[in-house]
């Protein structure tokens, strides 16, 4: 069985199974991370940066990074979804060649689960690489003088004072291929594999938007976070709440966009764009919800850059800690591109003899490029703009709203809507080889 | 036959190791219907596909209307098949997530016709079809002979000079087979559009101007004139 599912993960390509691999090895090594900030004293005996130092902020830091995991996680239901056609065609003949419908399911797992495992197992090896990068007290103190004094932060990250017990790691390690095969099945869910093909069941019903219901909850616990006896745990929830309400409503903002644009326009590339969003909603939603999810924190970053420069707090300690939630949002976005860039795959193998027909009928590379760009930005830039409004309004139960402020907000909406805009630009370019490939008139007479 | 308004001139295609054309030659005349027929295989599609610039020949030229169609850009090509072709394959290749008049008014739009025109252009086509019932269906919700008309309203809705048409029957039974043909020839020969249409279906072949055989990626040496 074990061999089969290795023969059937090979048929579906390197390329998914290194993603597949690759998404497990990171959220492998952001929970080993989480694990050992759990493990640190209150007093660690280490200088590490201020929010991983602290015990006040290293919750919300610890939860951040479980936030982070966020994105590869999306990224490994696309990749999952990779191919999907192919696979389910291989499924189908191995059902034709008498495997029982739990055989077949079984396999599933495993051509999940074999991928999975390696990458987690990589990712205690990549815990350990930044381990040394980013704990290396010797290379990462940062100085700053101010009216003669000289203050010095250490960017130590990552503690090596303390690591997981070898126990820890190991629930990490399984519990990451464990939630990458449960992401697979969900992936893979609504395919009926019979002998004969391969049948999907359609959602039936549009999305709907149930991630409103998230973010009412989170702005109501708004003013409990605001008093003084409230726990730490309030403003995290608040985020918590706010992230996955924005992440669930991206489908919904797919559908909806798709359905207002494609009375409207007289473009051939959009009006693709928007009916393919509203014939299934949820692969693009779930591809550019993370795209949402990053602009929503990097409006709240923004609104706190705001205060700070309003309030003219020139502790360096607020502005690193700012840069550093810029950086990591920037490599979130990266990892997004990638969403966004194997959504773009699957969309054109899954299409490629309506992609190849139309390539005949005269549409040009360009425009069919085009409508996978369109297609993008109609979930992305909308979900985008939702998100940094959102979360920039922060920014107002601080009290904050003067011009300095909200020129820092402007900047950050045009700088966010625009690295969206090319994120997608990015994505789509990415992907031309498969665009030519779905194109090819050999396509034409495949069933 | 009148001059020649599409020709193959020794074409030569391979798709690897295969060579589906071996020096193929075919002249259609303006305004004709000409029927390639053929065994599977024998390169029957491929020539359509070279003669529609899809496909690019290894060798020999493809004319078209004064032009070297094989010499053309793929830019160009792509322009003048959406300018001057129209393209009706076997199972329609309709896009699915459009509907039957947004699929028909999807050629227009390429051609930066206003969304209003096309709509009212494509609803036209359908109706003079017999497809209007199904405009606004999708086309998994469509009959194959409703999915085939409407794959002929898209091919025609930009009034081509040339319908090029792959198997347009071979997916359909025969009653609905034989209504989308008399669709396309009679449309095609009212805009005094030339034809050449693709089929291993003798009756379909019976309904041409002409019948040109090709066996073995080579056009036989006696076509049969009618």
């Amino acid at each position: 069985m074990i061999r089969l599912a290795l023969t059937l993960s090979r048929a579906g390509g390197w390329p998914r199974m290194l993603l597949l691999g690759s998404c497990t090895a990171v959220v492998c090594t952001l929970l080993l991370i989480v694990v050992t900030f759990a493990r640190l004293p209150n007093s660690p005996d280490e200088v590490l940066f201020n929010l991983v130092a602290d015990p006040g902020t290293r919750v919300g830091t610890a939860f951040a990074t479980v936030l982070l995991t966020l994105p590869p996680l999306l990224l490994l239901y696309q990749a999952v979804r990779l191919g999907a056609a192919a696979r389910d065609r291989r499924l189908a003949a191995l059902r034709l060649a008498g495997a029982t419908p739990a055989d077949v399911r079984r396999l599933g797992v495993l051509e999940v689960g074999i991928p999975a495992l390696a990458g987690s197992i990589a990712g205690v090896a990549l815990y350990w690489l930044l381990r040394q990068v980013l704990g290396d007290n010797a290379t990462h103190d940062v100085q700053f003088e101010s009216d003669g004094y000289v203050s010095t932060y250490s960017l130590r990250l990552v503690p090596t004072s303390v690591a997981p017990q070898w126990w820890e790691a190991l629930l990490v390690v399984l519990g990451t291929t464990v939630v990458a095969i449960a992401v697979g099945a969900r992936a893979s869910r609504g395919v009926v594999v019979t002998p004969l093909g391969v049948s999907r069941r359609q959602a039936s019903a549009p999305p709907r938007p149930w991630g409103l219901l998230l973010l009412v909850a989170a702005v109501l616990m708004l003013p409990v976070a605001g008093t003084a006896d409230s726990s730490e745990a309030v403003p995290l929830a608040i985020v918590g709440l706010a992230v996955i309400g924005v992440l669930s409503l991206a489908s919904w903002a797919a559908y909806r966009t798709g359905r207002f644009t494609e009375s409207r326009t007289s473009s051939a590339a959009v009006l693709l764009a928007a009916r393919r969003l509203v014939a299934d909603s949820r692969p693009a939603g779930r591809a550019a919800a993370a795209v949402g999810a990053i602009a929503l924190v990097a409006g709240g970053g923004a609104s706190l850059a705001a205060d700070l420069l309003v309030t003219e707090n020139d502790d360096p300690y607020y502005y690193i800690s700012l840069g550093l939630v810029a950086a990591a949002l920037l490599v979130a976005l990266l990892v997004a591109i990638g969403t966004l860039a194997v959504h773009s795959v699957e969309s054109q193998l899954d299409r490629k003899r309506s992609v190849a027909s139309l390539a005949a009928l005269g549409m040009s590379l360009d425009e069919l490029e085009s409508a996978q760009r369109w297609e993008a930005r109609l979930v992305a830039m909308p979900i985008a703009t939702f998100g940094v409004l959102l979360g920039s309004a922060t920014l107002v139960p601080l009290g904050q709203l003067s011009p300095v402020a909200l020129l820092v907000l402007l900047a950050d909406v045009v700088i966010v809507l625009g690295l969206v805009w090319l994120a997608i630009i990015a994505a789509v370019r990415i992907t031309r080889p498969w665009a030519v490939s779905a194109a090819s008139a050999a396509n034409l007479r495949t069933e | 036959m009148s001059a020649a308004i599409v020709e193959a001139r020794a074409v030569r295609k391979a798709f690897g190791r295969t060579e589906a054309l071996r020096g193929t030659s075919l002249a259609v005349g303006q305004g004709e219907v000409v029927a390639v027929t053929g065994p599977s295989g024998s390169g029957k599609s491929t020539l359509l596909l070279c003669l529609a610039g899809v496909l690019r020949p290894e060798a020999g030229e493809i004319w078209y209307d004064g032009r070297q169609l094989h010499a053309l850009s793929e830019k160009d090509r792509t322009r003048l098949r959406r300018r001057e072709f129209g393209l009706v394959l076997q199972f329609g290749q309709l896009v699915p997530e459009l509907t039957a008049v947004q699929n028909v008014a999807l050629p227009l739009l390429l051609e930066k016709h206003d969304r209003a025109a096309a709509r009212t252009m494509a609803t036209g086509w359908l109706e003079r079809l017999g497809a209007l019932d199904v405009a606004h269906a999708l086309p998994g919700a469509m009959s194959g002979g409703e999915a085939q008309r409407v794959a002929i309203a898209r091919a025609l809705v930009t009034g081509p000079r040339v319908i090029f048409a792959d198997e347009p029957t071979g997916a359909l039974d025969t009653v609905s087979g034989e209504q989308v043909l008399s669709a396309l020839l009679t449309t095609a020969r009212e805009s005094g559009a030339t034809v050449v249409l693709v089929t291993h279906d003798n009756r379909v072949a019976a309904s041409a101007d002409r019948e040109v055989v090709i066996r073995d990626g080579v056009v036989e040496p006696a076509p049969v004139i009618r």
